[in-house]
């Protein structure tokens, strides 16, 4: 029996250093033949060093490194073109065994590499979940204004390992604690409406004092019966704004007439910087006294007929201490000084330069906009109490006790942990309000405290997940697992009906999953993963950070070209995820999704109905197509004066291709090249890659970025530079293979769409997991990427797939 | 048969054109020395029922300027051309001192282009700017029609010294004394009113109240108050009582749609009154605003809804084109306005091109300009009149608009030219003789 055992311990263990020989046998040579010259004791080109690598990938680094050294081969960028090749049979030969010995290493890994992540809510999710939590609108209400920035890891600042906590953020989230519970626990009953209103008073006890023909009061022309606004000045109710806004969150009703008088005047619409030829519009914005500019939201937007008067209803929701402002939108634009100063001498004798002139030459003469009533009224609700607040304080008794405050409190924390709660766990925070009520004696002031208690406790502001029990079953839980597909496709947390499902076990079932995935993508919520992610995918955040200079690129910003680009980048990925198109629409389509301004930028023939987005076919003459056309993305890879190269090139290898470059080495001695003779970007750039040092990196990015010089920098088509330089866009990668502009790149890319299908899931797996991705999750990666073709690489499918892979669902 | 046929052509020879087509009547009343501090829908604390009825019948304007005394005021009105064009820039009793009186050969009244219009033009009131005695048919040459005037006290005749009681009166050429001047003067003006059926007819009736000696009227006769003040609000009452009498005769001759009244002031009050609850300071002959900043009131039903307030700045030059425009009349080539026309004003008009940015107003080699709220003056006084009505402050150094707009008055007031030969050499800059 025990030589039975020994002989069978010696042949495994004589198997397992066989294998292990084998694959020192086949991986020590061709790594001293084609690998060590470079990257061995003598020189470690990009910090990597392979002649005390081992095959055992005997820890994580190791395995990363030779994961690396797989991917290299793969992609035949190592060894570099220049230097001494390996044959056919040998590449083959090593590459057959590196990805065994991986498969093997990750399988080992699993069994005993923790992977436990603790990630907290990041500034929008804690946003979002505040929001869903307690059925608050957040559009002008933000606790999370002062929060520092979250840092970004892998591109993504939903990684755990980059969301430092610091003591500052957590004296903020004290502070937004406080402001949530105050927002959102309203005992008490409806507030009183009011009712403010000014308007045209006619009686026979106030004579009208006619000025020009303006009526005026003494208050002067914000408050008379028939007010007129100068310009693009605010008007608003006086009343409100004395009374420090409305008093009580709620829907409320603006109501105003107004009515454009001369808006073709005698004077010349250069003088008044104005545009007569378009009718008068009147917005309507939103304000905050205390919390100034930055609460300014314009709301809505009317035309306003010539010499009509037109009544206007705008509904809205208001914050507690908001205002409301009315303006003239595309008035004459400066000043009324000016107006008086330098524009009526031109046209009345008795005015003098440059001197300002009495208003009263000029009011009655030029274009004007009346406002002849303005009020508002509200706050109209849905239900009273608030959705928020009933769920957790349902029919409150007239002297609530300990009993309902414990109660409740429990009902809060269940919801805002995510998970069902016990008693004992609760124990502190019900003893710590129990206190306060006891010292208080104030129900509602020591419910907050509660609140705040609960809000500030780190298993809301972490995603906490317990340690797995045993060390192979690694499974999340319904609840775990229902909080990150929630934070996955909606940045918040599950909401009822996923909840349910949670506490009833049914998450387990594979079917029921895709289900609530379908659900959930379909919900409104799911803008949130549009938003997210694509903004960080594509580097569409950075859009707007350097924009164009406004003198030649005039279009841009009149036309509002940057808030169209977004647009259609945000509608193209949202085509693609509801109707579940192939990943590869995003290389390359033949539709796309504009509005007459960003057509026109486009040099599209297609004419529209109105100024709204259409969904429009192109051919290959348009030159766009996929996201290298997109305007978007063109312009956040430019710095506002020129297109950069580099920096396209770079986007390309990092969201198309996968394989970001290194950043540049920190000891490079700045270039000083001799650039004499230089007329094009091209040729600059040609004479700075003749560093060796530089060129082993920039002969991967240059290309790349030299191919899209047809599109300038904000993404218009462009075949020459100025006037006489034409655009070049070839390039040859590093394989070898020609390249011929955009179209080329994605040929390239089309011609392998693993490359790009890899690209994009390691993206969308980071985002989903909130963390980096380490050589274990590969198992998953591989199988969803070979598997696209099955379903033709729709989105949809592969975010099904993301969810239901191991990686998502263990710990 | 005959009698229907006759219906029939009375009918239509008698039937009115619609208002359109009608040229409006135009009453020119214009009290003596009284400023806005005793006329109550002005802020005065001085009761004048009849006067605020017509002002919510009509437009009552804030801002109106005559000249500081009244012979100046009444030739501006009677040429539309300021002092310094037409000469008369002093008080100049023409009848009591001598001398050519006005012009008929160098000067076109309104009177004269409206009759030779087609109008039917009376005066009644006050002339003095000739000697009826010498020159008697001067007011048809003036263009009046018909005429119920006080003649002015004529030197050498003691009895033309008397207008109220035992008043020396001309009516149409015959003197006689009557009982109280100012009653045959209104009632002149009435019947004129009323027998006017074919033309459309203009009467200037510039009144005798509330000008000096302040004696008893009608109404207290029986128990005069004492003191120069109370004699003067007396007179202030019974004037109003006047002005209501005529507007009432012409309401109910069935007259008022189409009939323009404008009742003013021929300069500053000759007693200090009441306004806005505060003293207001004596405006006869004085060179400041309150000399010349009179009450100005139009009925014009024809044009404009009543009730209304205007702060629109008008002078006396305006009446005269005025006048001209709402009767339809081009004027002819060699006259020159002065002023603009104020019936846009009128009409509701909210254009500041149609309308004045300035008035002016002059005494003697004294001139003053304002706008809506500063005031500039020859002497270099320049106020804010809005916060400094009475013109006793310095504008702060601290309002940063003021001097631009002092710039612009100054403009405004360089533009004039120096003023015309006076008419004779005894009258001249300085000799402002015994009020008359």
């Amino acid at each position: 029996m025990r030589i039975l055992l020994l002989i069978i311990i010696l042949s495994v263990s004589g198997s397992l250093a066989m294998a292990a020989d084998r694959n020192e046998a086949v991986l020590r040579p061709f790594l001293n033949s084609y690998c060590i010259r470079c990257h061995g004791p003598k020189s470690q080109k990009a910090d990597r060093r392979f002649d005390q690598l081992s095959s055992k990938a005997a820890n994580t680094n190791e395995a990363e490194l030779l994961q690396e050294i797989l991917d290299q081969l793969n992609l035949a960028a190592m060894p570099p073109e220049d230097e001494k090749q390996p044959s056919d049979a040998e590449l083959k030969r090593v590459v057959a065994r590196l990805t065994t010995i991986l498969e093997k290493t990750r399988e080992e890994a699993r069994i005993n590499v923790g992977k436990v992540v603790l990630r907290r809510l990041n500034r929008a999710e804690y946003r979002n979940t505040i929001r869903d939590l307690f059925r608050l609108r957040m559009v002008d209400f933000d606790p999370t204004t002062t929060f520092p920035a979250d840092d970004s890891t892998e591109g993504f600042d939903n990684v755990g390992e980059g969301l430092v906590t610091s003591d500052y953020l957590l004296r903020n989230y004290l502070e937004a604690a406080r402001k949530v519970a105050d927002k959102s626990i309203l005992p008490g009953p409806r507030p009183q409406m009011i009712h403010y209103q000014t308007g045209f008073k006619t009686g026979a006890d106030s004579p009208q004092e006619v000025l020009s023909g303006v009526s005026l009061d003494k208050e002067g022309r914000k408050e008379a019966g028939h007010m007129m606004i100068k310009f693009r000045q605010p008007l608003g109710l006086p009343l409100l704004d004395k009374k420090r806004g409305v008093p009580a969150d709620g829907e409320y009703v603006i109501r105003f007439s107004a009515k454009a008088v001369r808006r073709k005047s005698r004077y010349k619409d250069e003088d008044l910087r104005y545009n007569s030829n378009e009718p008068m519009r009147l917005s309507v914005s939103i304000d905050s006294r205390e919390l100034g500019a930055t609460a300014h939201r314009i709301i809505g937007e009317y035309e306003i007929p010539d010499d009509k008067v037109v009544e206007i209803e705008h509904r809205v929701w208001l914050e507690k201490g908001f205002t409301f402002h009315v303006h003239w939108a595309n008035g004459p634009n400066g000043s009324f000084k000016r107006i008086l100063r330098k524009v009526l001498p031109k046209y009345n004798k008795d005015a003098l330069y440059p001197i300002r002139n009495p208003p009263e030459m000029y009011v009655g003469s030029g274009p004007e906009l009346h406002v002849l009533t303005l009020g508002i009224d509200g706050p109209f609700y849905d239900q009273w109490p608030p959705a928020g607040f009933a769920r957790f304080f349902p029919e409150p008794p007239k002297k609530p006790d300990v009993t309902y405050l414990d109660e409740s409190l429990m009902r809060v924390a269940s919801a805002a942990f995510r998970r069902p709660v016990s008693s004992d766990e609760m124990e502190p925070y019900l003893n710590l309000t129990q206190q306060y009520f006891a010292e208080h004696d104030d129900f509602w002031a020591a419910a907050k405290y509660g609140v705040r208690a609960i809000l500030t406790s780190p298993n809301f502001l972490y995603l906490a997940e317990g340690t797995p029990s045993d060390s192979k079953v690694r499974k999340v839980n319904g609840h775990e697992l229902a909080t990150r597909l929630s934070y996955f496709l909606w940045s918040s947390l599950p909401d009822d009906s996923l909840r349910a499902a949670a506490d009833r076990g049914e998450l387990g079932d594979p079917r029921v999953l895709r289900r609530h995935v379908e659900r959930m993508l379909a919900d409104p919520k799911s803008s949130a993963l549009t938003e997210n992610f694509t903004g960080q995918w594509l580097g569409l955040r950075k859009l707007g950070e350097m924009p164009p200079d406004p003198e030649t690129n005039r279009a841009y910003y009149d036309e509002n070209l940057e808030d169209a680009m977004r647009e259609e980048t945000r509608r193209y990925f949202l085509h693609i995820l509801n109707e579940n198109r192939s990943i590869l629409e995003f290389v390359d389509s033949d539709y796309t999704f504009v509005n007459p301004a960003l057509a026109r930028h486009y040099g599209l023939s297609q004419t529209f109905l109105d100024e709204r987005f259409a969904r429009v076919s192109l051919s290959p003459e348009d030159h766009r197509g996929g996201l290298l056309g997109h305007a978007s993305i063109l312009t956040a890879t430019s710095n506002g004066v020129e297109s950069q190269p580099v920096v396209r090139g770079v986007w390309i290898l990092e969201n198309l291709l996968g394989t970001p470059p290194n950043p540049p080495p920190p000891d490079v001695e700045p270039i000083e090249p001799d650039t004499r003779g230089v007329s094009t970007i091209r040729q600059l750039m040609e004479k700075h890659r003749n560093n060796p040092t530089c060129f082993e990196c920039h002969r991967k990015i240059d290309p790349l970025g030299l191919a899209m010089e047809n599109f300038d920098h904000v993404g218009a088509w462009r075949s020459q530079y100025g006037k006489r330089l034409p655009v070049d866009p070839s390039g040859e990668l590093p394989d070898g293979t020609n390249i011929a502009g955009a179209g080329g790149i994605k040929k390239f890319l089309l011609d392998r769409p693993e490359q790009f299908t890899r690209c994009l899931t390691e993206k969308l797996m980071i985002y989903a997991l909130g963390r980096s991705l380490s050589f274990t999750d590969r198992g998953d990666i591989d199988r969803i990427v070979s598997t696209a073709p099955q379903y033709k690489y729709g989105l949809r499918e592969i975010i099904q797939q993301i969810v239901a892979s191991e990686a998502f669902q263990s710990k | 048969m005959k009698s229907s046929l006759t219906l029939l052509i009375a009918l239509v020879v008698g039937a009115p054109a619609t208002a359109a087509e009608e040229r409006p009547n135009i009453i020119f009343i214009m009290v003596d020395d009284m400023g806005r501090d005793w006329v109550s829908c002005y802020g005065a604390k001085h009761q004048t029922p009849n006067i605020d009825r017509l002002a919510e019948q009509g437009v009552r304007y804030e801002t109106a300027w005559c000249t500081p005394i009244c012979t100046p005021t009444r030739v501006t009105i009677l040429t539309g051309q300021y002092p310094f064009r037409h000469g008369w820039t002093q008080h100049y009793d023409v009848p009591r001192w001598g001398g050519d009186g006005l012009s008929w050969a160098k000067f076109t009244t309104f009177a004269r282009v409206l009759r030779d219009s087609g109008y039917s033009t009376a005066i009644s009131g006050k002339w003095q700017i000739n000697d009826l005695r010498k020159q008697p048919e001067a007011l048809k040459h003036h263009g009046f029609d018909e005429h119920c005037v006080w003649t002015g006290a004529e030197a050498g005749h003691p009895e033309t010294e008397e207008r109220f009681w035992n008043g020396h009166i001309m009516t149409n050429g015959q003197r006689s004394t009557v009982s109280y001047g100012p009653d045959t003067i209104n009632t002149f003006v009435i019947d004129f009113v009323k027998r006017q059926k074919r033309k459309p007819f203009l009467v200037y009736y510039p009144m005798l109240l509330t000008h000096g000696p302040h004696v008893s009227t009608p109404l207290n006769h029986d128990n005069p108050p004492e003191g120069k003040e109370a004699l003067y609000a007396g007179n202030v009452t019974y004037m109003d009582r006047l002005v209501g009498k005529l507007i009432q005769a012409v309401d109910d001759a069935g007259l008022r749609k189409n009939t323009l009244i404008v009742f003013t002031g021929d300069n500053g009050s000759a007693s200090s009154g009441m306004l806005n609850k505060e003293p207001y300071p004596k405006g006869k002959g004085r060179k400041a605003d309150w000399g010349v900043h009179v009450p100005f009131i139009v009925r014009a039903p024809f044009l404009s809804d009543g009730g209304r307030v205007s702060r629109d700045l008008i002078d006396f030059t305006d009446l005269y084109p005025t006048f001209l425009e709402l009767a339809k009349v081009t004027p002819p080539d060699d006259l020159k306005f002065d002023g603009k026309s104020f019936a846009p004003s009128l009409r509701g008009s909210v254009d500041p091109f149609e309308k004045r940015s300035w008035i002016y107003s002059q005494l003697g080699e004294f001139r003053m300009v304002r706008d809506w709220h500063h005031i500039l003056d020859s002497e270099g006084n320049f106020h804010d009149l809005g916060k400094d009505p009475r013109q006793e402050q310095e504008v702060s150094p601290l309002d940063k608009i003021a001097p631009g707009r002092r710039q612009r008055l100054q403009m405004i007031l360089d533009r004039f030219p120096k003023s015309a030969e006076p008419v004779r050499s005894k009258y001249s800059a300085g000799s402002q003789g015994p009020a008359s």
